[in-house]
């Protein structure tokens, strides 16, 4: 941010500037129509995250009489600021920075906090005490010393403030006179002798103490701080305390809770977790839960979950079953979706993933997850779950039968042939009908990996499909795989004198005959029939060419054979 | 309906910003500068003299209350506050009415200042009229000029005194059949005082609170509970979200459960607690219910709760302090309880009556020497603790502060045997 306004005269530098001077007036702007218009805040509520996101690292710095972001006066005109700057810097408001977690009805509600702004007392210390509650979700908030609160340390008080705020030596004076009191009548030292609290042994906690016989191992300690920090709890019991209390309904609007337990579920969902927004989906006869998952709906809580959750656990793979049976079918899809996608990106996700439909069940799977629909990653993650699962041949075939072409061509190669013999329709669908990108790389794949079943099978589509998109590359390579298996005979001559085989393949076929000096195959393939006549011109040249190639080579060899006998 | 204390004083500050731009512009002796005097005289005549007006950092207070100014106002302020600044002070005190030609006099001076720094107002006598300078009171980096240890402690005190008024409210009174609701803004404003008192000088803030020289009413325990759960709580690095619901909570309980001497058990109170804490709050929240709220009265549901295993973990340090502090004033007896002795009291239940883990959390807190325990000297005398530092202790005895006392030369002795 500072390199870019230093640098000014450059157009990207300028739009940086125009962004800093756009978000101060966006944010003045809603501001000063929450106090009017309180039900069209959300448009302007976007425009201000629009215009922070573009540069989130904008950090919004308050003066008395001027907006500045970096160290630059970005609104300083009182019309645009009206007249909620200067409470908000004399409650000690200095600064706001966006965080991860911004959502437009964040900046709704600072905005309708900062709007009821006054120069008063008891105004500015409500909303010190709404900042300090963490009503500012989603925006961290730098706030000083109120000019309300500057008054605590300044001058003199009354009473006890005036004597303490002398410091340390008039809280002895006030010690001194306390202990200079007369002691206890002897009644109640009796009365106090009978109480068990005054029976604890002074010696034994002193001693203990003085010896660390209260010292916490560092491993106590930090069970003691994660039981304290634990945020699925602090979840759990919020949305608890919450649904258990009509009040606190009332209290608390039901999008804002929602938004909170997907914070939950996004900085690590648990079983418990899990088990809470089930729940929530188990009530759809109470309006407030049924407002709540809606709003989960809403905010594609499925897909989100699959992209974070672990599953590591048994017990959370059979709670994260046990939600995708209870949520909306497209919350489970985008769930199951995510997971697929981020077990093919990584190999430790990848695990836990074939545990989770494991369990699940590849048909539950299916009944789930809209296949055809399932992007690259996922589909290719799906795929190879199923036969790492060790699904039935027919249950994979169905699966492969609406799955991504792409994915589906690299599963293919991977199939053991237990697997291919189902899903050998679905590869010719796809080496027929496919568009060339996913194809080629397909037809590269299953020639490379030298076995004779899929190079015979391409050959044979050749002679069979009329409507090959395949490039000349293809097939070529695929005519050259066939004769480098001896069997050009049962696939390339039958191609070449076939007149339902696309052109290109039977040319080329011959080509690789004659560049592989085949001349036998060549003879067969080019032996004379009727059919010839009506084939197209440039080819009927090519088997001539061929013919006469042949016949070339036979002369030479017959004369060869006879100069051979004459020596002889 | 009672007066707005600060009503008029906008004027003043006009009719005093108006003068000293006049002076300086057209000097003392000009016709016009008198004017502004008696416009100035006649806005002081309205606002009812015997005041004093205060420019701390900016703002503008009359007997402590923040004059409301607008844009303009504020800047005018901040020319009257520079200029008495350049002169050395920070408040000015009227004790009653004084004279046009009065006003002329102290302007002049004003508008020195408003010049550069100046010692115009130094040998400057006016009847009924007089200036102070008030430590840190110039803008300047906020709490960093301020003595941490007095501010430690003058939050703590002034905490108290709101505790105090706290519990006069009819919410926690026996008599009241249906609980209304917590004021939250109360309790906020004690906390926060409580977290920053904490920050700025954590051994100032725990002396000032232990030492009972007022004793321990209902009031002082309560914050007392909250403020050890929020100081243990920070000391292992709890978030602050959840160290000041947790300490929130703490302080609510308090209120409600302790009685001058004694109190109920913490599991009795708990339901009294949540429906004081879930009321819907009725003022100063103009968008619902914020987190911290929502997490306080979640700690409230959880500690309704019978089975203690649900319980988020501060909830068993929340429960330790308050039965601890409930112990401090045992009932039919005038007799409170040290640091010291609850400590005693909470080492010898440990592991029964309070969980062992944070027993030890909390001695390990107080160390060996808690601050306002008993201390029998080598000559037999007895002693309070006030401090330890680098291993040394501070003990007050015979009237004095004794500093640096080897702890080795001393022995922890309970209230009851300090008494006896």
């Amino acid at each position: 941010m500072t390199a870019a306004f230093m640098t000014e005269n450059t157009d990207s530098k300028l739009t940086v500037v125009d962004s800093a001077r756009a978000l101060a007036t966006a944010f003045s702007l809603l501001i000063r129509n929450s106090r009017t218009q309180s039900q069209q805040l959300f448009g302007l509520g976007q425009r201000v995250m629009q215009v922070w996101e573009e540069a989130p690292e904008m950090v919004l710095r308050f003066t008395p009489d001027y907006i500045e972001i970096d160290g630059k006066v970005v609104l300083d005109d009182e019309k645009s600021l009206g007249d909620w700057l200067l409470p908000a810097f004399m409650c000690g408001m200095r600064s706001i920075r966006l965080n991860e977690s911004a959502r437009v009805d964040d900046f709704v509600s600072l905005a309708t906090e900062m709007g009821g702004l006054e120069i008063d007392a008891g105004v500015m210390t409500r909303f010190r005490d709404w900042v300090w509650s963490e009503g500012a979700e989603g925006l961290d908030i730098d706030m000083q010393l109120s000019f309300v609160e500057v008054l605590d340390v300044m001058g003199s008080g009354v009473g006890e403030l005036e004597l303490i705020n002398q410091g340390h030596a008039r809280a002895t004076t006030l010690l001194a006179r306390a202990m200079s009191k007369t002691a206890l009548p002897h009644e109640e030292l009796v009365i106090a002798s009978r109480r068990p609290e005054f029976h604890a042994s002074m010696e034994l906690f002193s001693q203990g103490a003085k010896y660390r016989g209260f010292e916490m191992t560092p491993g106590e300690r930090e069970l003691l701080q994660q039981g304290c920090n634990d945020v699925e709890s602090w979840g759990l019991a919020e949305v608890d305390a919450v649904l258990s209390n009509q009040n606190l309904r009332g209290a608390i609007s039901a999008p804002r809770l929602a938004r909170r337990l997907l914070d939950r579920l996004m900085m690590g969902a648990s079983v418990k977790l899990l088990q809470q927004v089930e729940r929530l989906y188990l009530s759809p006869e109470d309006p407030f839960c049924k407002l709540i998952t809606r709003q989960l709906d809403s905010a594609s809580m499925g897909k989100r979950l699959g992209a974070t959750i672990n599953l590591h656990d048994e017990a959370m793979r059979r709670a994260a079953i046990s939600l995708v049976e209870h949520i909306s079918a497209a919350q489970a899809a985008g769930f199951l979706q995510d997971v697929l996608a981020r077990a093919q990106r990584d190999g430790a996700v990848y695990a836990d993933a074939l545990a989770f439909f494991g369990r699940l069940g590849i048909d539950r799977a299916r009944a789930t997850l809209n296949i055809a629909e399932l992007p690259f990653e996922a589909a290719l993650a799906l795929g190879r779950i199923c036969q790492d699962l060790g699904v039935p041949p027919m249950v994979l075939a169905r699966v492969l039968e609406t799955l991504n072409d792409r994915a589906t061509a690299l599963l293919f190669v991977e199939l053991s042939d237990v697997y291919r013999i189902d899903a050998e329709p679905r590869l010719k669908q796809l080496l027929s009908s496919a568009p060339r990108a996913t194809v080629e790389p397909l037809i590269e794949e299953l020639v490379g990996s030298n076995q004779p079943g899929l190079v015979q099978m391409l050959a044979l589509l050749m002679r069979n499909e009329s409507k090959l998109k395949w490039s000349r590359r293809s097939i070529r390579k695929v005519c050259e795989a066939v004769v480098d298996q001896g069997v050009e005979e049962t696939f390339l001559v039958p191609l070449v004198r076939d007149r339902s085989a696309t052109e290109s393949c039977r040319e080329i076929a011959l080509d690789v005959l004659l560049k592989y000096d085949r001349q036998d195959m060549v003879k067969l393939a080019t032996r004379w029939r009727l059919g010839e006549l009506f084939d197209p011109p440039q080819f009927r040249e090519r088997v001539k060419t061929g013919r006469r190639r042949v016949k070339t080579l036979e002369r030479e060899s017959e004369i060869s054979s006879v100069a051979n006998d004459e020596e002889d | 309906m009672t007066q707005d204390p600060t009503q008029n004083m906008p004027q003043v500050i006009l009719g005093m910003f108006v003068m000293i731009k006049t002076i300086i512009s057209h000097d003392a002796s000009h016709p016009l500068a008198l004017k502004m005097a008696e416009r100035l005289h006649d806005a002081v005549a309205q606002s009812s003299p015997g005041w004093s007006v205060q420019f701390i950092r900016g703002g503008v207070f009359k007997d402590r209350n923040l004059i409301e100014l607008g844009n303009d106002g504020f800047g005018r302020a901040q020319l009257i506050a520079r200029a008495l600044e350049n002169l050395g002070f920070h408040e000015i005190v009227l004790a009653q009415a004084i004279t046009t030609q009065d006003w002329l006099t102290f302007g002049t001076a004003l508008a020195r200042g408003a010049l550069g720094p100046s010692e115009a107002l130094e040998n400057l006598r006016i009847d009924h009229l007089s200036w102070r300078t008030i430590p840190n009171a110039a803008w300047g980096a906020e709490t960093e000029d301020i003595d941490p240890e007095i501010y430690a402690i003058s939050q703590i005190a002034n905490a108290l005194t709101e505790a105090e008024d706290l519990e006069k409210n009819p919410i926690f009174s026996t008599s009241t059949s249906h609980l209304g609701e917590w004021p939250w803004q109360v309790g906020l404003g004690i906390l926060r005082r409580l977290e920053r008192a904490l920050e700025v000088h954590e051994r100032a803030a725990v002396r000032a609170l232990e030492m009972n020289a007022s004793g321990w009413p209902a009031h002082r325990r309560s914050v007392s509970v909250a403020f050890e759960t929020m100081r243990l709580l920070r000391q292992l690095r709890v978030s602050p979200s959840q160290y000041r619901a947790s300490a929130h909570f703490a302080l609510a309980l308090g209120f409600m459960g302790f009685d001058d001497r004694g109190g109920d058990p913490a599991q009795v109170v708990a339901k009294e607690v949540l429906q004081a804490l879930s009321q819907k709050p009725t003022k100063g929240l103009r968008t619902g219910m914020p987190p911290h709220h929502l997490k306080v009265c979640s700690l409230a549901h959880l500690f309704a709760q019978p089975d203690p295993m649900r319980w988020i973990a501060s909830l068993h340090l929340v429960q330790l302090l308050y039965e601890l502090e409930r112990e401090r004033c045992p009932p039919d007896t005038t007799f409170d309880l040290t640091r010291a002795d609850l400590l005693a009291l909470a080492a010898r239940e440990m592991g029964t009556r309070f969980p062992h883990i944070w027993v030890k959390a909390l001695v390990d807190m107080h160390g060996a020497y808690p601050v306002g325990g008993f201390v029998r000297l080598g000559d037999g005398d007895v002693g309070v603790i006030l401090d330890e530092r680098a291993g040394k202790l501070d003990v007050l005895a015979h009237g004095n502060l004794l500093s640096g006392i080897n702890p080795e030369a001393v022995a922890l002795i309970s209230s009851f045997e300090a008494n006896a």
